[in-house]
């Protein structure tokens, strides 16, 4: 039957597209391999770039091993679009240069491709002197000399103990050998401890190079079934294959799912000396032993700066589904020779055999059913999240999932688009096996025989539920800051709003004293006294005003998102940023395009991201003694159909190094900042769907610019 | 009553400004106001008595700025600061500038008219020492170098004798000059000729 759906899958689809031209124009992919490293030599990632290229043949790949410091300048100067690091040079590049990791590379052990590593600590079985961490003050260490190796795991693992390496053990060994001579060294005494990794511990007390019995972990770790070695640290990433900021990110996403696919057995792994890719582990472990150690970026501020969030692997969730577009295309620019395969071509074969194992090794559950929906196959991945074994479901039909989530409607939508020939993409609410509910990111399409008529419907889905938590998890998190933010602003501006209130109560005051003298002296003319009322009336609006604003600026809110004026909204900020702007003399001219729709925006957290950059501009002229002290803020409808509001000084500008930084956390050019305020505005309109930036101006200034789509119902629910 | 001295309001706040008129009219002072210090300056006639009214913080020109181009002009024009943001180091330069008063916003009515009034007061007292200052200096104007001379010895409170023994002159001669000073001077005894020459002595001192 498996035999049967791939060479179904192959020939329904061989039909459907063209074949390929992909061939006319290659752009070169450039990708840094750190050197120095545990990674395989580089001619040894021919066969990856050949695997690339094959997958991908509109690029070309050129791997080549670099220093440090070689990868740090090429990243500086683009001259890189990807680089494949240890963890810890990662997260000090990704800190450096805006890398973003795209996959995790994974390491071959007994216990089948690791995404991540381990260290254990290990002493003599007879060391009864030695039971725990803070047993080795006095004592000797040893660990293999390697980047991001056991030693810097050993050493958080020994500071939370309480002790520091540097200063209470007798003597740190890093040497340049095999973890094996390092062991032999521990049983003939030499020394007290060795750190190294737990799957080559693992694997050295396998193959009987030590006696299981002579050694002993040192505070060991629950074991997980991810991770079955005994290990003494928390698990950490392995090396990470992280984008460079400007790699578009068709590449990026074309790269991430064709590594994906690969199998863990394939060739160019085998050559690599990896088993495979996983989507990309969070680093965050690696940042906090940074930060722990005061290591890297963390050296002199500990304050975490690694805050992005988690979101790339909502977008990841999304391509997904594009992975195995991306093996069907691949399928069909080979269609000519596949087919003639299929009479007897040796290579076709392995071209099956390959994308079979594709679709066997993918993360997503792809399950392949007749037209009566009758489940025929379904791959690993589909045990994996859902709980049913192949044999469980072959014959029965995906009802078997069903939540009670959905109504009917929703089903029968879902068979009339993919038998009217159309591909279905949802989220849909599932049940697994033991009962609980499961977020699916689902695609499915029909293939049809040589006469058109529906043979198969493949649905490939991915288990989005914890991408879902986490990203509501982000989102409230993102929330709170930008609350924390707005109530930080509103203390700033404190004295500019006690100004900006004493202004129209100071007229009240005068209005009401001059009226009650008038009254008394009997000189009060009806007419004029009326006159005046009004304005007492209008400046009291004013006051109530200016207190509505601040209400609900400071007011804990759930996240909204309202139909809103976005001139509007700026209006009203421009009056509360004004307080402080007039104060030191800067004017603020509003050029509002009119007749701009309406957006669904969260009303106070778009007026948070214009306070700041007014605020931004007015300190900027305020820093320099401009000559014309204003500022411009225009709105105007894109190109794209989104709203564009641009806030311009003229203050004295940007070093262009800087304007790429401007936006990332804790960065601040102002000695009293705290460098927030840009990284939270970026998040918040990141978050609307649109995008902020900054370019300098041709006379003076910057101008600061921010887009709005006009239909933001998508980005959340 | 010197129906000239003004209250010049300086403010930039529409309904600060309109306020203050209605309040300070209705104490019966004259009043008028400008929405900025440059507005202010290119109205003001410095020859006339009142008494300035400044908001401290305004765009363009603030009031701080205002107060030292006045002072670089050698307009001696009395100022009230009034301020929402009444930090001391401000009002100490202010002050020390030469302001007469600072006063915090919200203000009550009672505490800005007295400074007002004083301040008004004040500003008459001035401009009649001015004009009187302006009066004598054309009398002294009207002395002869002899004369002056003559004027010099009484005020150093020679006797016509010694006088007319010290210029080689006859004392006859000495009182006719004397007298003719006096007379053009308008001084009718020597007590109210020392009256107006110290004043004198006392300016020239003054760079």
């Amino acid at each position: 039957m498996k035999h049967f759906w791939r060479t179904a899958l192959l020939v329904a689809l061989g039909g459907l597209l063209p074949a390929s031209d992909a061939w006319s124009a290659r752009e070169t992919v450039r990708i840094g391999v750190v050197a120095g490293g545990d990674a395989a030599p580089i001619e040894r990632w021919t066969p990856t770039a050949d695997y690339l290229e094959r997958l991908l043949p509109q690029y070309d790949f050129a791997f080549s091993a670099l220093t440090e410091d070689e990868l740090r300048e090429r990243l500086s100067g683009s001259a890189l679009e990807f680089a494949l690091t240890d963890p810890g040079l990662y997260v000090q590049l990704a800190y450096a240069y805006d890398l973003a990791a795209v996959a995790t590379r994974r390491a071959p052990t007994v216990a089948g491709p690791q995404a991540h590593l381990a260290a254990a600590i290990v002493v003599r079985a007879n060391r009864d002197d030695i039971v725990r961490l803070a047993d080795l003050e006095g004592r000797s260490l040893a660990a293999v000399h390697a980047p991001f190796g056991s030693f810097h795991l050993a050493w958080r693992e020994l500071q939370r103990a309480g002790i520091h390496p540097f200063r209470d053990l007798t003597q740190i060994a890093l040497e340049r050998v095999p973890a094996a001579a390092l062991l032999r060294d521990l049983l003939r005494g030499a020394v007290d401890a060795v750190a190294l990794p737990a799957d080559t511990l693992d694997r050295l007390q396998r193959k009987g190079v030590v006696a299981p019995d002579a050694l002993r972990l040192l505070e060991p770790q629950p074991a997980t079934p991810e991770f079955p070695f005994p290990r003494t640290t928390p698990l950490y990433p392995e090396w990470a294959l992280a984008a460079a900021a400007h790699a578009p990110s068709t590449l990026v996403d074309a790269v991430r799912d064709a590594l994906l696919a690969m199998p863990a057995d394939h060739p160019a792994a085998r050559a690599g000396g990896y088993a495979g890719w996983a989507p990309a582990v969070s680093y965050e472990p690696v940042v906090e032993l940074f930060r722990d150690l005061r290591l890297g970026p963390y050296r002199d501020n500990p304050i975490l700066a690694h805050a992005r969030d988690n979101w790339f692997l909502l977008l990841f969730a999304v391509l997904a589904l594009v992975a195995l577009i991306a093996v069907a295309i691949e399928m069909l620019h080979m269609n000519r020779r596949v087919a003639e395969a299929m009479r007897g071509g040796r290579r076709a074969r392995e071209q099956m055999q390959l994308f079979a194992s594709a679709v066997e090794q993918t993360a997503d559950a792809v399950m392949i059913t007749d037209p009566r929906g009758v489940i025929e196959y379904v791959n690993p991945a589909f045990t994996r999240v859902t709980g049913y074994a192949p044999e469980e479901v072959h014959g029965r039909t995906p009802a078997i999932l069903k939540s009670g989530q959905h109504d009917v409607r929703f089903y029968q939508r879902l068979w009339d688009t993919i038998t009217r020939g159309e591909v279905y993409r949802d989220e849909i609410i599932n049940r697994r096996k033991d009962g609980t509910l499961y977020i699916e990111q689902k695609s499915i399409m029909a293939l049809r025989d040589a006469n058109g008529r529906i043979s198969h419907f493949v649905a490939a889905g991915r288990d989005i539920t914890e991408q879902r938590r986490a990203e509501e998890e982000a989102h409230l998190r993102r929330d709170q800051l930008a609350h924390t933010a707005r109530v930080n602003i509103i203390g700033e501006m404190a004295a500019s709003i006690a100004h900006e209130i004493s202004q129209p109560l100071t007229a009240i005051i005068n209005y009401a004293q001059g009226s009650m003298r008038r009254l008394r002296s009997g000189k009060a003319e009806p007419e004029r006294l009326l006159g005046v009322f009004e304005q007492i009336v209008a400046q009291a609006q004013r006051v109530a005003d200016a207190v509505v604003m601040l209400r609900r600026f400071v007011a804990r809110r759930k996240a909204q998102r309202v139909a809103a004026d976005v001139n509007a909204l700026i209006r009203q900020v421009v009056a509360l940023a004004n307080s402080e702007t007039r104060g030191r003399g800067i004017s603020i001219v509003l050029e509002l395009a009119e007749n701009l729709p309406p957006a669904l925006v969260d009303d106070v957290q778009i007026e948070q991201v214009v306070l700041n950059l007014l605020r931004n501009g007015a300190e900027a002229l305020a820093s320099a003694d401009a000559p014309q002290r204003e500022l411009r803020v225009r709105t105007a409808r894109a190109d794209d159909g989104s709203i564009e509001v641009a806030i311009s000084d003229s203050g004295p500008g940007l070093p262009p190094q800087l304007a790429a930084k401007l936006f990332e956390p804790f960065f601040t050019t102002k000695p009293d900042g705290v460098g927030l305020g840009l990284a939270i505005s970026r998040s918040i309109i990141e978050n609307h769907g649109g995008r902020i930036w900054v370019t300098p101006n041709p006379e003076r200034g910057v101008t600061f610019r921010f887009t709005i789509p006009v239909e933001t119902q998508t980005h959340e629910q | 009553m010197n129906n000239d001295a003004t209250v010049f309001v300086v403010d930039d706040d529409a309904a600060v400004r309109d306020s203050l008129r209605w309040m300070i009219e209705s104490a019966g002072l004259k009043v008028e106001t400008y929405a900025s210090a440059e507005e202010f300056l290119a109205a003001y006639d410095p020859e006339r008595p009142g008494c300035l009214v400044l908001d401290m913080r305004m765009p363009g020109m603030g009031g701080i700025a205002l107060q030292k181009h006045l002072a670089s002009r050698n307009i001696d024009l009395a100022i009230i600061f009034i301020t929402a943001h009444a930090s001391v180091p401000t009002a100490v330069h202010a002050m020390r500038a030469g302001a007469v008063d600072f006063i915090p916003k919200p203000f009550s009515e009672e505490a800005l008219l007295d400074r007002i009034t004083q301040c008004i007061e004040e500003a008459r007292r001035r401009h009649a020492r001015k004009l009187e200052r302006a009066g004598l200096a054309a009398r002294f104007a009207l002395l002869t170098p002899r004369e002056h001379e003559i004027l010099q010895d009484v005020v150093a409170g020679k006797p016509n004798k010694v006088i007319a023994a010290e210029r080689g002159i006859s004392q006859k001669t000495v009182e006719a000059h004397r007298a003719k000073m006096m007379q053009k001077l308008q001084a009718r005894s020597l007590a109210d000729l020392m009256r107006m020459v110290l004043p004198r002595h006392d300016l020239r001192e003054k760079p």
